[in-house]
């Protein structure tokens, strides 16, 4: 067993599942059938699901597309909700997985949690097969010059929120062209309302995302910083001639 | 009409003057700033009018709408 290197959610908030369903994520399935579609993965294709959580991207990929797809998390507990479907227990940077074995991974909302995410980025470039596809949907800081301010203190995805630029460079240092990038920050902002709405106040989602507490001088930074939400594409690049 | 001190709103049985039928808890789809999202209030299953009381009006809806114009 190794050691987990990634921030895992300790637990997933009942009004967080009670609005998202399965996925627990902003915009539900809709960018993973977006990126399916983008990758145009046949029936038969090898993906992998990254922090599959409650199974719902594996189901969709396993049912719908026809994939030979297979799941991957560190949480037992929301393994144990995929039943009947193939998942295995494991830190998404230490892959169990022979080299260049897959035609494609999905990591949605996963890369914000981790650690350390270029030694993932280069593990998922090791098991994926040459011009293999790397899908990954996440929140982002749209102006992360403004300082985020302690989002560490965070109990969710905002804690990893990185900077576009960055994250593109790590991708690409890592040995990826990343062939589409979109912004659907909309997905984010929903999500956030629909959960004010369900708690009744904003000081409610506050004391959700930051358990500890979050100063006042915490919030502004977070509202200048502007989390937002992304979908990013990437393909491996060719061997060098 | 309200009457014990305490009731909410939504703990009464509405009727639709119009349709002469209750009110029903459904789905319904708020637009502000260009977003939309999708929340249970009270409707008339008949016409479609949909109730949205003061105690909501006042709460969570002017929350949501804060949050909306925070983002």
């Amino acid at each position: 067993m190794t050691a987990f290197t990634a921030r895992a959610l300790s637990h997933v908030p009942h009004v967080l599942r009670g609005i998202t369903g399965n996925t627990l994520r902003p915009g539900g399935l809709a960018l993973t059938e977006r990126a399916a579609d983008w990758c145009a993965f046949q029936p038969g294709a090898r993906v992998l699901d990254i922090g599959c959580g409650l199974g719902a991207t594996l189901m969709y990929l396993r049912d719908i597309r026809g994939c030979r797809a297979c799941g991957l998390a560190i949480s037992a507990q929301m393994l144990s909700e995929c039943r009947g479907m193939p998942v295995l227990q494991a830190a998404g940077d230490i892959l169990p997985f022979y080299d260049k074995c897959l035609d494609g991974i999905f990591c949605e909302c996963v890369v914000s949690l981790l650690v350390e995410p270029p030694k993932a980025f280069r593990e998922f470039c090791r098991v994926l097969r040459p011009a293999g596809w790397l899908v990954l949907t996440d929140v982002y800081l749209r102006n992360p010059q403004s300082g985020a301010g302690d989002l560490a203190a965070s109990a969710t995805c905002l804690s990893g929120a990185s900077d576009n630029t960055e994250l593109m460079k790590h991708l690409n240092d890592c040995g990826f062209d990343v062939i589409l990038w979109e912004d659907h920050s909309r997905y984010l902002t929903e999500l956030a309302a629909r959960m004010v709405w369900t708690l009744g106040s904003r000081e409610l989602l506050m004391q959700l995302l930051f358990p500890g507490g979050c100063s006042a001088e915490n919030k502004q930074n977070m509202q200048g910083a502007s989390p937002g939400y992304g979908l990013w594409i990437a393909r491996l690049k060719g061997p060098k001639r | 009409m309200m009457n014990p001190k305490g009731t909410q709103p939504e703990d009464l049985v509405w009727e639709c003057q119009a349709c002469h039928v209750n009110l029903v808890e459904g789905p319904v789809t708020l637009m502000y700033m260009g977003n939309r999202i999708t929340v249970d209030l009270p409707q008339c299953p008949r016409c479609g009018f949909v109730l949205v009381s003061e105690a909501v009006a006042l709460g969570k809806m002017a929350e949501v709408e804060q949050a909306l114009e925070d983002k």
